[in-house]
């Protein structure tokens, strides 16, 4: 049948040729009249169909033009597989699994330096089997994202192509990432494109969303001193029951992670210790830490909390196989006192005149306060420590007893922080109230939009680059309470002389360009961070000295070697939204995974 | 070769002191090294229990602990056999008390004695000695001077 339709397609001087010997007899006489002989100009060929299967044949054609009374007749010949009838044209697929691509050739038998070429795909048969799709995560909160992947098995050549449609609430319908705006559970599924027959479904449950703000406030702590300090007030509970404390004047500290409250007694907090289990040992031992921060060390207990956060609770941590939090109660009467070898290591901040604050709530990068380092090496650090009657020795500590960061016990909401304070007005200002956001990209008031995206190293680092130097061991950090840059290159930023020497103290407002970057120039983000410093003599002064808030704070930073730092702290966040994103934990529909800070 | 030599030369004259400490009964640690001689290298090594290395320019020899835990000191001697800077970098605190000797106390004063209206890196800057201590948890690093004992022709800038 497809023989005459193809002919039929071809140009009317083909056709009288090839029909020569049953056709027209006339038009073969004219072109007898005027060629003494014949030749052939060319010889096309055509196959239908060009895709087949093994074993299946694809009728070929030749169509063979050329002047004077030539002959049409043509030899088949195939190359890369199969068979041919050398004058039928008939191509036979062969047998096989891999896909083939033959090459079919007519010959003019007139003139065998005449030929025409046709392709054909041999593929073995495409079939999709099944379809099996999958959501994670699986239960959001109204306004959240999920992603939404699918598994497509098949044979042969088959397309991995899914349309994901929802019964409610809305999906891309390539991507599958899905959302919902109404509490419900909601059937998504994928439709194979090759096979619309073959189609998987999956669950997703939506509820109203937690309230995960909890305010924070800048002003002057219970000492009266504070600046520059974003306090939050939390409340914790004995875990498993009600019986709870709320703390007040926690600092809320991107530059550390764990909760450390400071005890009732002479720790001057505001903690009942007694509320709260020891985490203990092997052999029944609590255990004492010491936390190392920057200007000092933290001595008390570990012990297990529920921490309530705005409206989430932190229960329980990744791994445990006890409930509650592992904190640290700072001044805990129940373990010995400091011994020699964590007094050694720095000023010792155990008391509320020292910290200045009931507590710090540390929701940095890391998912515990120290990590792999205290869990196993040649001797243990001076972090976590046995305390066998009145003696502490260094230990040990696994991952799932260590300090854990708070926002990693939340049901949800746990993959980082969102701080945004308003700006502040040049000079400063008494107080500020802003928020700290539990989660990143999980409700619609933590979601990224613009900000832009910094990779932090292992150190949780990034780089700053100011005054041409590249400071790689630079960070943000609302737990430090100024800038603290190395002031090389401007020296109008002297160091106050006066009560404030932590400070620098230039005669007039000075206004500086940085540039931020990803550890290691990763991913290529780069932002300008200009900011300003002021005198800080006179703004600590201003408004009679009750000024809490400076957005010009800036002060002195240690240097060190090839690893310039630049800490971005407390004055940097008036008037922008930072993220804190933790360590391995992904942000849904944006293929980004911390640690990063984004502002 | 030659450097691997050199450790273990180190650590037998640390061993050597270590012992010579345990027999005279003299208490131990020995609280060093900053402002005191270079002896006091010995002993921060041997009470750190690190690996030392030391590099010698013309104006310091520069030894360079290597803590187990993780931590690097490094102690600057003067030609006069005096330790006039300490610097340090690593996942926790050193024994600063063993690193800086007297001036920790001196330190822990001055951090006292500042009006630092919260928290942050510690910058202290006064005649007698100079303090830096910077980075976050899991990563610090910082230094300590004496400035009447710097060399002259030394960059401070080098101690670190």
């Amino acid at each position: 049948m497809r023989i005459p339709r193809v002919l039929a397609a071809v140009c009317c001087v083909a056709i009288q040729v090839a029909c020569g010997g049953g056709g027209s007899g006339s038009s073969a006489s004219v072109y007898n009249s005027t060629n003494t002989s014949s030749s052939i100009a060319a010889v096309s060929v055509t196959c239908s169909p060009t895709s087949i299967l093994p074993q299946q044949t694809s009728q070929c054609s030749a169509s063979v033009s050329g002047a004077g009374n030539f002959s049409s007749p043509v030899t088949w010949t195939v190359s890369g597989g199969g068979t041919i009838g050398p004058n039928s044209g008939l191509f036979t697929a062969p047998d096989g699994q891999s896909t083939l691509q033959v090459t079919v050739t007519a010959t003019s038998t007139q003139d065998t330096t005449k030929s025409g070429s046709a392709a054909i795909t041999v593929a073995p048969a495409s079939t999709v089997d099944s379809v099996n799709a999958t959501c994670n995560p699986s239960n959001i909160q109204d306004g959240q994202l999920t992603a939404c992947t699918v598994v497509v098995d098949g044979t042969g050549n088959f397309s991995p192509n899914v349309t994901w449609t929802a019964s409610g609430g809305t999906i891309n319908p390539t991507t599958g990432i899905y959302t919902s705006n109404t509490p419900g559970s909601y059937a998504i599924t994928a439709t194979s494109q090759q096979d619309s027959t073959k189609t998987a479904t999956a669950s997703v449950t939506v509820v109203n969303g937690a309230d995960n703000v909890l305010p924070i406030a800048v002003d002057a702590g219970p000492t009266n001193n504070y600046v520059n300090g974003a306090f939050a007030t939390l409340t914790v509970c004995t875990p498993g029951t009600s019986t709870c404390q709320t703390i007040d004047h926690v600092l809320v500290d991107t530059g550390s992670v764990g909760l450390r409250l400071l005890s009732q007694g002479t720790a001057s907090g505001k903690l009942d210790p007694a509320a709260y289990p020891l985490q203990s040992d092997g052999s029944g031992n609590p255990i004492g830490q010491c936390n190392q921060f920057v200007d000092g060390v933290t001595w008390g207990s570990v012990s297990l909390a529920t921490i309530r956060m705005a409206g989430e609770t932190a229960s329980t941590i990744p791994n445990a196989t006890v409930p509650g939090v592992p904190i640290q109660i700072i001044g805990d009467p129940r373990v010995p006192s400091a011994p020699s070898s964590c007094l050694s290591s720095g000023v010792d901040e155990s008391d509320l005149t020292a910290l200045g604050a009931y507590g710090v709530l540390g929701v940095g990068s890391f998912e515990q306060d120290c990590g792999p380092g205290c869990v196993s090496g040649t001797s243990a650090p001076n972090v976590y420590y046995s305390c066998a009657g009145a003696t502490c020795t260094p230990t040990f500590q696994g991952l799932a007893q260590q300090i854990t960061n708070p926002v990693r016990g939340l049901p949800a909401d746990n993959n980082g922080v969102l701080i945004q304070l308003p700006s502040v007005p040049s000079g400063g200002t008494t107080t500020v109230s802003g928020n700290l956001i539990f989660g990143i990209g999980t409700q619609t008031n933590n979601a990224l939009g613009s900000a832009t995206v910094f990779d932090t190293d292992a150190n949780a680092y990034f780089t700053s680059v100011f005054n041409g130097q590249s400071n790689s061991c630079s960070y943000i950090d609302s737990g430090s309470n100024a800038y603290f840059f190395q002031s090389d290159g401007y020296p109008e930023l002297v160091t106050c002389s006066g009560l404030n020497p932590s400070f620098y103290c230039p005669a007039s407002l000075v206004t500086l360009p940085a540039q931020n970057q990803s550890a290691g120039n990763t991913n290529g983000a780069s932002a300008t961070a200009t900011f300003n410093v002021g005198n800080a003599d006179t703004l600590l002064t201003n408004g009679n000295s009750t000024y809490t808030a400076f957005s010009e704070l800036a002060g002195p930073n240690s240097p060190i070697g090839n690893c310039g730092s630049f800490d971005w702290g407390l004055s940097f966040f008036y008037g922008r939204s930072v993220f804190t994103a933790i360590e391995q934990q992904s942000v849904t529909g944006t293929g980004l995974t911390g640690p990063f800070w984004a502002y | 070769m030659k450097p691997r030599i050199a450790v273990q030369m180190r650590t037998d004259s640390a061993l050597f002191l270590l012992l010579l400490n345990t027999l005279l009964a003299v208490p131990f640690p020995v609280w060093a090294s900053l402002g005191d001689n270079v002896t006091s290298v010995q002993s921060d090594n041997a009470h750190m229990k690190g690996t030392l290395r030391s590099v010698a320019t013309q104006r310091y020899v520069k030894h360079e602990i290597q803590v187990p835990t993780g931590q690097i000191v490094r102690e600057f001697v003067s030609p006069d056999g005096n330790v006039f800077g300490v610097a340090w970098e690593g996942p926790y605190q050193p024994d600063l008390q063993q690193v800086l000797g007297s001036y920790f106390e001196q330190m822990k004063q001055a951090v006292a004695s500042q009006r630092r209206h919260g928290r942050g890196p510690i910058s202290i800057e006064t005649s007698g000695l100079v303090f830096q201590q910077g980075g976050h948890p899991r990563n610090f690093h910082g230094r300590a001077y004496a400035p009447a004992m710097v060399p002259h022709g030394v960059d401070v800038a080098e101690i670190q």
